[in-house]
């Protein structure tokens, strides 16, 4: 009886597991053609370079590891990159590039919030995915539903770390240091953080603005001596946070600082040593002391390509996992990689990016807001020991 | 075809720009404030359609008009030095523009200015510009008030001896250059959909400087070239990345060296004009 039944069960069998392979989702699908075509617009030159730079040795990284394991959908990638310099006015053209004559499916970048300010509003008329790793203004997501930022708003930064740097040196006074230049930095200075203050109860004795050539901090300090404050709010990018406090220190001013994501970067603690000691700060991605293994793989990898061996600004990680996150995307979305589907193809990517969910990515969990804005996994740091613990 | 689109709407902003240089130059005025008037145009034309909801041709030309009058007000303090010194107040009253520009929080400070319309017909309103101009400048080079130009921009003392109103000449070489440069500005901002004080720094103007003195001071078509070899220059290096703009750099180097008068100047235009003939000669006889 057990012979009889034996063959049919067997083929039954065979039929299901058949089936099951054929329905499930086109993950291991092959992808068409011979290269899978990613744009990216990393600023290699002008004011934001080192961020323009570290989000491509990032980019690199994660495209070479994807390649070698057999690239997206057994296709590689390949990237065609530009250089914005850091400004608006040369993005368009190459916005304009990447979608008529390149033909990507997706860009990585641009980093700059001025640079998407000025490219996310033509992208309903472009219809491409453009993913920021960097760009933290607030609202800007919000102009075309092809415009995402794989990284979190300013205010969603900052509150976080307003609340743990009061209640760790009981701040009950504080002044506000912005680069008025600096769209980011002004929104750090002059909106975000005096809501903060007053939400957490901290008196603001006084705002200051400077420039973003403003190299000598001292007739600054020396009024906010006088002032006497807890602590000192910081909106502006690494190099004059770091500046403004070896400053605040040489004059004996020992209000505790806290800043925004550009500020709370390597270049920090590289610049102002043991002046930023006791810093606080938010960030979207927790670079040096990060023990996942992952993180401290993509640094070993990262310094041996770095000009001098620098740590990357959270740009770097940020646009690592984008390049991963576009490959996930394309594998479960189903894109094709026909020419003749590149649009249909570029529609799914943009579903895909809208409705991500906890990717995680080795700059923490990525989850895209009802904007296009990344959300969730806030992280606070702190400058002891001369490198940045979390908190 | 969209990119070539863009880099040439690009193009034809910055011919009208190098060209607002161009013109107060002919007067001997050497101006750095292009990038400050260029910010005014580009606010208030943006001013004009966000806020007041005026229509973008009107916008563009009241940008235009307001430039051209704070042009004709620096231009006053202006008529009383020349040289570095006229460099440095120009330089000066772009800083100012930007600066204000920073603070204002009518237009949104250092923030920008976002949710400007955006033109579609970019390209042809700026190419029809250029043609305007083109005409204008070809027109001026013949007029009585052009010569007048000339002759200030050449020796201004000998100028006034033969009668030439310096005066006059100058004011309105700064005034209509400051309309020009607005008027780009404009155009600029509704291609641009958003501005920013950092779009009209320093090395803005320094690069409508760049544009003229590469593509020859002689002449108008001069500019005319060095907008649009400058933009186009840049953009067919991309493919050599990382050293591209050094190979700009050096270019142009060698041009200095090679043709310190610029790439077209009144020999080229000459000879053109002499081989244009001779076709049409042989082709009519």
């Amino acid at each position: 009886m057990k012979r009889r039944y034996f063959v049919p069960i067997m083929l039954v069998a065979c039929f299901l597991v058949l089936g099951l392979i054929l329905a499930s989702p086109s993950q291991a699908a092959k992808l068409y053609g011979k290269k899978v075509k990613i744009g990216a617009i990393y600023s290699i030159s002008g004011v934001c370079a080192e961020w323009g730079m570290a989000a491509k040795i990032g980019g690199d990284i994660a495209v070479e590891e994807i390649n070698a394991a057999g690239g997206i959908g057994g296709v590689p990638i390949e990237v065609t990159w530009y250089d914005a310099a850091c400004k608006a006015g040369p993005a368009i053209p190459i916005a304009n590039k990447l979608v008529s004559q390149d033909k990507v499916l997706v860009v990585n970048g641009p980093c700059q919030s001025s640079i998407c300010e000025v490219i996310f509003p033509k992208l309903d008329r472009l219809k491409l995915v453009l993913v920021s790793f960097c760009s933290s203004k607030p609202g800007l997501s919000a102009l075309s539903p092809w415009g995402f930022r794989n990284t979190l708003t300013s205010d969603k930064q900052l509150d976080p770390a307003v609340r743990k740097w009061k209640e760790k040196y009981n701040i009950k006074t504080a002044v506000i240091l912005y680069n008025s230049e600096d769209a980011v930095s002004t929104v750090e200075g002059k909106k975000i953080l005096p809501v903060l203050f007053e939400k957490y109860g901290i008196k603001l004795l006084k705002m200051y603005t400077f420039q973003t050539q403003t190299l000598d901090f001292s007739p600054y300090m020396t009024e906010i001596k006088a002032l006497n404050p807890d602590g000192i709010g910081i909106g502006s990018c690494y190099e004059q946070g770091a500046k403004l406090m070896i400053e605040a220190r040489r004059q004996g001013i020992k209000a505790m600082p806290i800043g925004g994501a550009c500020n709370s970067t390597p270049g920090l603690i590289e610049i102002g040593g043991d002046a930023v000691e006791g810093y606080y700060g938010s960030t979207a991605a927790w670079i040096v002391g990060n023990p996942d293994p992952r993180m401290v793989k993509f640094l070993k990898e990262f310094t041996s390509r770095s000009p001098g061996g620098r740590m990357p600004p959270y740009s770097g990680p940020r646009s690592y996992d984008n390049m991963y996150i576009i490959k996930k995307i394309m594998e479960e979305e189903g894109v094709t990689n026909k020419p003749g589907d590149l649009q249909k193809d570029r529609e799914k990517i943009r579903k895909g990016w809208e409705k991500l969910t906890n990717y995680p990515g080795i700059s923490g969990v990525t989850t895209m807001d009802e904007v296009g804005d990344g959300k969730g996994g806030v992280m606070t740091l702190v400058v002891a020991g001369g490198e940045f613990v979390l908190k | 075809m969209d990119y070539l689109i863009s880099v040439a709407t690009i193009a034809g902003i910055y011919i009208i720009m190098a060209l607002s240089f161009y013109m107060p130059f002919m007067t001997g005025q050497i101006s750095l404030g292009q990038a400050g008037f260029m910010a005014i145009g580009a606010y208030v034309s943006a001013i004009c359609t966000v806020k007041w909801g005026i229509p973008y041709v009107p916008a563009v030309l009241l940008g235009g008009i307001f430039a051209g009058i704070v042009g004709l007000i620096l231009g006053l303090p202006a008529l009383r030095i020349k040289g570095i010194y006229l460099l440095l107040l120009t330089l000066g009253f772009g800083e100012i523009v930007r600066v204000v520009a920073i603070n204002l929080k009518y237009t949104g400070a250092a923030e920008g200015f976002p949710g400007i319309p955006y033109q579609k017909y970019t390209l042809l309103y700026a190419y029809g510009m250029v043609l305007i101009l083109i005409i204008f400048f070809s027109r001026l080079r013949r007029s009585r008030m052009g010569r007048a130009f000339q002759a200030v921009g050449s020796d201004e003392d000998a100028a006034e001896i033969i009668g030439v109103n310096i005066v006059s000449a100058k004011l309105l070489a700064f005034s209509v250059g400051a309309f020009m440069a607005g008027i780009g500005g404009g155009i600029f901002a509704h291609y641009q959909e958003y501005v920013e004080p950092l779009m009209f720094d320093i090395m803005h103007a320094i690069e409508f400087l760049i544009f003229t003195i590469f593509g020859g001071i002689q002449i108008f078509w001069g500019p005319i070239f060095g907008a649009l070899a400058l933009t186009f220059i840049p953009e067919f290096l991309r493919a050599i990345q990382e050293w591209r703009m050094e190979l700009y750099g050096a270019l142009l180097i060698v041009m200095m060296i090679i043709r310190p008068q610029g790439v077209i100047g009144l020999d080229t235009v000459r000879a053109l004009d002499r081989l244009f003939r001779n076709a049409l000669g042989k082709e009519w006889a």
